[in-house]
């Protein structure tokens, strides 16, 4: 037996070697990249340079992006000459963004737009007064009134009727407003139309001390008249080309790439921050004007840019130090654990500036720490299939990096990293915690109250998402990861307390009363079913769909009666055929789909080669795919090139990146290892029911909860990857769906992949503790 | 219930039967992807397509500029510009029975969007062209037909008619 362990031992540390191997490899093969420290603009007074993409090292930027210019006392300004995209500007290192084409209104100040002339006459934080024509127009952040008459809605909604009702409360009123928008044949409730001018060419919006004047997204079109600010004055000048003066400290962003104003004298002088255009070591970056120099830095995978970068991880670090210092006063072990998922959860939010490598021997030191710690050998393996799906996801997102030309890609791979590393070393935290308490599993009342409490905060966050978010979520972060989560636990526990239930009685009236168990599910799921049809997101409802019917089939398979058995079985494989005849009839007749705003996602799957534009991200993730073959291009190239450009590579599309880069083959091994951890989720899934059958309580027991929790969460998972593969295969329509643990998805990872994982680590870990 | 014994046996057929299933997919689909393209079509098979198919297999563009034109969307104009109908014209057609008051005036260079046909047809291609991938490229082509006619190959004038012919 001791060989035995010793052997199982080696394995686990050969497989938590080899993504060691693949990061240490894809390092040493890395292109020597090179890139801008800072650049320098020398000017004599009263000369001026124009800067482009490549002056600026700055790949988004256009090819003529902004002016810079030298006035006679010495002193730099900077406008913008983009048609289609803004410079921000950080005015003296301060947070406050701001667009340099945005002009603040005072009392007495005049634009005109095409032909109209506007007078301000009042302005105040939420109330704006002008007049234009002989005509009087007042807008309060929300509704615009002509002649003290309040106009309607453009378009009346749930959207609109919500603001309204909301803003009438104290605090909310500011974070609902909305700007009016110049141009357009109507007048309503947020647009001011103009003859001859097209909707949105300029917009008036409410800051914190008054209304400022932007161009619209219609601004810059040929047929866009002109936007003249400080009419009537000396200083009046096109809103489209005004300049803002730059001095030490100030932050600019340009065309993504981010700047700080280092210098005003004898040149100035740009510390390039984030985002830059990179070039090959001996490579010569296109000629520019003779006005600018750049001043280059070579690339290193551990040392950081700068030390501001260092504030979140140093900070937040050393705050759960504190915590479990004096806070829990737990042992050395826990506060060392929370520290070092507070640095981790630091490097996730300053990943664009910090070395991803940090976050990858952080993630990779506690995923080894699990591996030589867990004593079952079903959570040994399923963290073994973890790290080898984890690892070349990792590996993954480092080649992302290292093959892009420019910095800014680094973020993805840290960010997972470490959001990795930060769950893990917390999860580590409360084993550690939990083991010193020498606590059991919860209580029943415990556990009723957890889950109202994860459902709660889900749909509050998916509430939030509602209100200020879209379809890609809110701030960073997507609530309906969450949901699923919630979603599955409660199922999980309304289907474990009915099966003891029908275990002790087993009478169809006894059936009937079980509903009230699955109440809050059903609950749960029709609220978020209603909250993603207003997001007009219905993808996750497909996961969904295939949550239930794998539902169907785990309570089935564990129902004391056989012709329940039977009949859930049977339900289950009709649920399944019936998809995938739809599935093939929708592809034989995509114009019936019934959806009309996601009708184009089923015609470019039904016929790619008709829509160039609408189908313009699966061609080409399938011409990267083809172009991968077997054997992938990364042995050769060590730079990513073309698959760069395909939209959302480093999410939906990253499967397509795995083909590109490392091949067929790779891609067949991977689902290989996808399908061996489903399975031993599902394992773990059984040998917890078996479990709850020699206990009166399952929950108390890990028991039914477990089962149905497993087998829900698997079934999700399943979805995912089929989803994901389907998407970049072609084989099924473009969802926007991330593959769990290859993509970069750091909501999906953290708060439904691992917590499933953990809660399959846990109920092993508990049964080597008391076997039965 | 089934068996104990049976639900605590790992579900090792269970995991090798999805991973070769789930492996067997994936390789069949990447043979697929990874076959050497087809020879291109004999000319002979082409000349049997009948007109009807061939207007099925148009590109999206194609299609859309040719349903905006027949639509009233787009308009060329007497200096031989095509005018695209505006993107709130939909808030236009019904304010124009609801709030005709809340009108605002019209330059005199510019079509009355107002008088054309309007249902849920013209109202589904008003929304792709302003708000779909394809109808954005549309725009643009315009944008550039503009500028550049007669020069520009992309949409020419043929017999009158306006022709957007696909790029290779």
């Amino acid at each position: 037996m001791p060989l035995f362990v010793v052997s199982h031992r080696r394995w686990l540390l050969l497989i938590w070697l080899l993504p060691v191997l693949g990061v240490g490899w894809t390092v040493a093969q890395a292109p020597a990249w090179r890139e801008p420290r800072s650049l320098t603009v020398a000017l004599e007074p009263g000369q001026s340079v124009v800067l482009g993409r490549e002056a600026l090292a700055a790949l988004q930027a256009d090819s003529e992006h902004l002016r810079v210019s030298r006035d006679q006392d010495g002193n730099w300004r900077l406008a913008n000459l983009s048609p289609g995209k803004q410079v921000v500007w950080q005015p003296d290192g301060g947070w406050n963004d701001r667009s340099t084409r945005e002009w603040p209104l005072t009392p007495g100040a005049a634009f005109v737009i095409g032909t109209q002339l506007f007078e301000v006459l009042i302005v105040k934080p939420d109330r704006l007064v002008m007049q234009s024509a002989g005509r009087r127009w007042e807008y309060d952040g929300f509704s615009l009134r002509l002649e003290e008459r309040q106009l309607p809605e453009c378009y009346e909604n749930w959207r609109t009727v919500f603001r309204e009702r909301l803003g009438g409360w104290p605090g909310l009123r500011r974070w609902l407003q909305r700007p009016l928008r110049l141009g357009g044949g109507v007048y309503c409730a947020d647009r001011l139309g103009l003859a001859g001018a097209p909707v949105d060419t300029a917009m008036l919006a409410s800051d914190r001390v008054g209304f400022v004047l932007r161009p619209g997204l219609a601004a810059g079109r040929p047929d866009s008249p002109p936007v003249i600010i400080a009419a009537g004055t000396p200083e009046a000048e096109a809103l489209w080309l005004r300049s803002i003066p730059l001095v030490v400290g100030d932050g600019l962003i340009i065309g993504r790439t981010r700047y700080r104003v280092a210098q005003t004298a004898p040149t100035l002088k740009l510390t390039v921050l984030t985002r830059a255009w990179r070039w090959l070591d001996g490579a010569e970056p296109p000629a520019t004007s003779s006005a600018i120099s750049v001043q280059w830095r070579t690339v290193t995978w551990w040392r950081p840019l700068n030390v501001a970068g260092l504030a979140w991880p140093l900070g937040l670090g050393l705050a759960a130090l504190a915590l479990g210092w004096v806070g829990l006063r737990g042992g050395w072990r826990i506060t060392v654990a929370l520290a070092l998922a507070g640095v981790s959860l630091g490097l996730h939010l300053s990943s664009l500036v910090t070395p991803m490598l940090w976050s990858y021997g952080l993630a990779w030191s506690i995923l080894g720490l699990w591996l030589i710690t867990v004593r079952s050998r079903w959570s040994a393996r399923l963290l073994a299939a973890l790290t080898l799906l984890l690892g070349i996801g990792l590996v993954a997102g480092l080649q992302l990096a290292v093959g892009a030309g420019e910095s800014g890609w680094s973020r993805y791979g840290g960010s997972s990293a470490a959001l990795a590393g930060a769950f893990g070393w917390l999860a580590w935290a409360g084993w550690n915690y939990g083991q010193q308490q020498r606590s059991g599993w919860p209580k029943l009342c415990r556990v009723r109250g957890g889950l109202r409490l994860l459902g709660g905060a889900a749909m509050g966050l998916l509430i939030m998402q509602v209100m200020w978010g879209d379809e890609g979520g809110w701030g960073g972060f997507q609530p309906f990861e969450l949901i699923k989560l919630a979603l599955v636990t409660t199922a999980a526990y309304g289907l474990a307390s009915r099966r003891h239930r029908w275990e002790s009685s087993g009478s169809f009236g006894k059936l009937l009363q079980g509903w009230r168990y699955l109440r809050p599910v059903v609950l749960l799921a029709m609220v978020s079913g209603f909250a993603l049809a207003f997001l007009r997101d219905f993808s996750p409802l497909l996961l969904l769909a295939f949550w239930i019917i794998a539902l169907i089939w785990s309570w089935a398979r564990v129902h004391p009666q056989p012709a329940w058995r039977g009949l859930g079985r049977l339900t289950a494989l009709a649920l399944v055929l019936s998809a995938i005849a739809g599935l093939a009839w929708l592809r034989e007749q995509p114009e019936n789909f019934p959806l009309d705003f996601q009708a184009d996602r089923i015609r470019v799957w039904a016929g790619p080669e008709q829509y160039p534009h609408a189908g313009y991200q699966l061609r080409r993730a399938l011409e990267a795919i083809r172009a991968g073959g077997w054997q992938g291009t990364v042995w050769n190239e060590p730079i990513n090139g073309r698959i760069m450009t395909l939209p959302a590579v480093e999410n939906d599309f990253m499967p397509a990146f795995l083909l590109n880069r490392y091949g067929g083959l790779a891609a067949l091994i991977l689902v290989g290892i996808q399908a061996a951890f489903i399975g031993l989720l599902l394992t773990i899934g059984d040998r917890a029911a078996y479990r709850a059958g020699c206990n009166d309580d399952p929950l108390t027991a890990p028991g039914g909860f477990i089962y149905f929790t497993l087998y829900g969460g698997a079934a999700l998972l399943v979805a995912h990857f089929m989803v994901s593969w389907g998407a970049n295969l072609g084989f099924l329509p473009v969802m926007g769906q991330p593959m769990s643990l290859l993509s970069t998805a750091g909501s999906h990872l953290t708060l439904f992949v691992l917590p499933i994982v953990a809660l399959a680590v846990a109920v092993e870990e508990k049964e080597d503790d008391n076997p039965s | 219930m089934e068996p104990k014994s049976r639900l605590n046996q790992p579900n090792g057929i269970f995991s090798l039967l999805l991973a070769a299933v789930s492996i067997g997919l994936l390789y069949g689909r990447l043979a697929v992807l990874y076959a050497p393209a087809l020879p291109a079509t004999q000319p002979e098979t082409a000349d049997k397509t009948s007109p009807t198919e061939k207007t099925a297999r148009r590109r999206e563009d194609a299609e859309l500029f040719d349903q905006a034109l027949n639509a009233g969307l787009l308009r060329p104009d007497s200096g031989g510009r095509i005018a695209v109908a505006p993107a709130d014209l939909p808030v236009r057609q019904r304010w124009a029975s609801d709030h005709p008051d809340l009108l605002a005036p019209q330059s005199d260079d510019e079509p009355d969007w107002l008088d054309g046909a309007w249902d849920d047809e013209v109202s589904r291609l008003h929304r792709a062209l302003h708000f779909s991938a394809s109808g954005r490229y549309v725009r643009q082509q315009i944008e550039d037909f503009n500028v550049r006619r007669p020069e520009f190959p992309h949409i020419q004038r043929r017999d009158g008619r306006l022709v957007w012919r696909d790029r290779l």
